[in-house]
């Protein structure tokens, strides 16, 4: 039986970071993954009658934006990642029991602790959509100096979100009560 | 699957972001990826950074001083669960769910500043039908709004809060904020009203009189009279909601029903335990030979549209931190750096959870520089009412979030102690 528009529209709603990371990954600009993923609402709607359930609906939003995002690479004249890689990572974001909502609530919190210079870093690279060359003529340093603060937030914000989910165990109500 | 360890790959991605990989460093990323599914679950997380990074911070914080006219990200980040989820809710309604509405849905009262947002730009919003493809928004935590629906139904939009309506009018989303609904029974044959967010959905409501609040971490569905039947995301059954009882559900589907207790009259921090999940802003630190404290972060405020240094505290409409009454005393114990402006912010609501009416109480003052030694901040919850959103009810009020705020200096603040005394020979 097809699924109801509402809830295609909830599923997407519910998957909508998962959707935009995996075309971010090949258009490298989060706001053109943010417009492509509501093209993907919008064909999902259209294309409404064929969808079974819930998981059929994120397989085929993952792969209707990952032809939307490589459509808008080839126009930039990016090189994009390899079809068979392509393949792995589209499946693997398909997979149902991949640690989504965890992650995404960690890092919620991991980048309400990221401050200063390096939180402006990251405003600029994947807010305001600047090169590392561009932030490096905004904050006038190096490129490679960039590309070192960019890897090392990163590399923070990954332990961090590790250590968050490493203690998702512990009780939901803490002292502050 | 585990993250990769290996911190090459994160130099490679931030290049590859780039499109300024050499073509043997795109070989070696492209072979990692195919090979090790580890590398694949980091550049996996490294992109959902990449998104998160640049969504600006979803939740409002105390207002002082209203911006000027938004972005479109950043006003439909502010909408509660992001850009996309408040595009797609807009063209959801534009889609499917307007055209064949029988009677449109009417904005009825408004108090404070409410807006519609269209695709044409803000515009104030007042008495009268809502545009088909409107989000309609409160704006500050004393404006308020009430929509009534073709069905008689009534929802109540507290402040700071933001919903789109679908369904053919039958229908209505919570993106942001507290919205409480009273449904009336429908005539035989017609659908009632339901209300949901991105995590739940509330519907078989009729006769219900229920409040649903939705912040960045969770749902909450509370039902004063009737009883609502709540679905996840994908449309599977959560829980039955009776009168006195409270769901929240999470967005990774976890749930859990509580009943509604009496707030409390005091609260006092226990900062020698963790923070409580939801925990928005502002982190613990546990120096040795010294108390644990709370510590301000440096996070993007949408309302006053900068970066700011601030603790936040969970939401809690249900809950509550305490009762204020005019005459409970705040007790903040704080060290301080540098002397400089700043805030202690109680976003309350009444003392009744048919209504979803907010407001601010607010110290703004001076943290001193206290020379590495602690100092107690007293001020009653009757001078801390002088601000722009007030509440327009009266006492006693339910704080049910917590901020502290030193705009944009790091003052070096760290909270050890915060009270609430009740009015009474302990104060």
């Amino acid at each position: 039986m097809a699924l109801e528009r509402d809830s295609i529209v909830q599923v997407l709603l519910r998957e909508r970071v998962r959707v935009m990371a995996s075309a971010s990954a090949i258009v490298r600009d989060v706001h053109a993954a943010d417009d492509i993923f509501q093209q993907v609402v919008l064909a999902a709607l259209q294309a409404a009658d064929q969808f079974r359930d819930p998981g059929h609906v994120l397989a085929w939003a993952l792969r209707a934006a990952r032809h939307r995002a490589l459509d808008l690479a080839q126009r930039r004249r990016l090189i994009p990642l390899p079809d068979e890689v392509l393949d792995l990572m589209e499946a693997d974001w398909a997979d149902p029991t991949g640690p989504w909502s965890d992650q995404a609530e960690a890092l919620h919190r991991c980048l309400g602790r990221v401050a200063g210079p390096a939180r402006e870093v990251l405003r600029l690279r994947y807010a305001d959509g600047l090169t590392a060359v561009a932030i490096a003529g905004k904050l006038r340093r190096t490129a490679d100096a960039v590309y070192q603060m960019l890897s090392r937030t990163h590399r923070a914000l990954r332990q961090c979100v590790e250590h968050e989910l490493a203690h998702l165990d512990q009780p939901a109500e803490g002292g502050v009560s | 699957v585990r993250l990769s360890p290996d911190p090459q790959l994160t130099d490679l991605f931030v290049r590859y972001w780039d499109n300024a990989l050499a073509p043997a460093e795109r070989d070696e990323l492209a072979a990692r990826l195919a090979a090790d599914p580890a590398a694949r679950a980091e550049f996996r997380l490294l992109s959902l950074e990449a998104v998160a990074a640049a969504e600006p911070a979803p939740a409002p914080v105390a207002p002082v001083a209203r911006a000027g006219r938004w972005s479109r990200r950043r006003w439909l980040g502010l909408v509660g669960g992001g850009v996309a989820a408040g595009l797609a809710g807009v063209v959801v309604s534009r889609r499917l769910w307007w055209p064949d509405a029988a009677e449109p849905v009417r904005l009825t009262a408004s108090v404070g500043e409410v807006t519609l947002k269209t695709p044409g730009g803000d515009v104030p919003a007042g008495a009268g039908p809502v545009p088909a493809d409107a989000v309609v928004s409160t704006v500050g935590q004393s404006s308020s709004a009430v929509l009534r629906f073709p069905d008689g139904s009534a929802v109540s939009l507290g402040g700071e809060s933001a919903v789109t309506v679908g369904g053919r009018g039958r229908k209505l989303n919570l993106l942001r904020g507290t919205a409480t609904a009273t449904v009336p029974v429908p005539a035989a044959g017609a659908e009632p009203l339901t209300l949901g967010t991105t995590e739940a959905t509330c519907s078989r409501l009729g006769g219900a009189v229920l409040t649903l609040s939705r912040t960045i971490q969770a749902t909450e569905v509370g039902v004063q009279t009737g009883r609502a039947s709540v679905t996840d995301a994908a449309g599977d059954p959560l829980e039955i909601v009776h009168p006195g009882e409270y769901l929240t559900v999470r967005p990774d589907g976890r749930h859990r029903k509580q009943p509604v207790e009496p707030v409390a009259e005091k609260c006092d921090w226990d900062l020698t335990r963790p923070l409580p999940e939801g925990w928005e802003a502002g982190k613990l630190d546990a120096p040795k030979g010294g108390p644990p404290a709370l510590v301000p972060v440096y996070r993007f405020d949408p309302y006053h549209q900068k970066e700011m240094w601030q603790i936040r505290s969970d939401h809690r409409w249900y809950k509550g931190f305490a009762r204020l009454h005019r005459q409970s005393q705040v007790a903040v114990t704080y060290r301080a750096d540098r002397a400089g402006p700043g805030q202690v912010v109680f976003c309350v609501r009444r003392d009744d959870l048919g209504s979803s009416d907010t407001g601010v109480v607010e110290w703004t003052g001076k943290y001193e520089a206290t020379g590495g030694q602690w100092k107690t901040l007293r001020v009653t919850a009757e001078d801390m009412l002088d601000n722009k959103h007030t509440p327009k009810f009266g006492a006693p009020w339910v704080a049910f979030l917590v901020i502290f705020n030193t705009y944009e200096r790091d003052l070096g603040l760290r909270i050890a102690g915060f009270q609430v005394i009740p009015p009474g020979p302990a104060a």
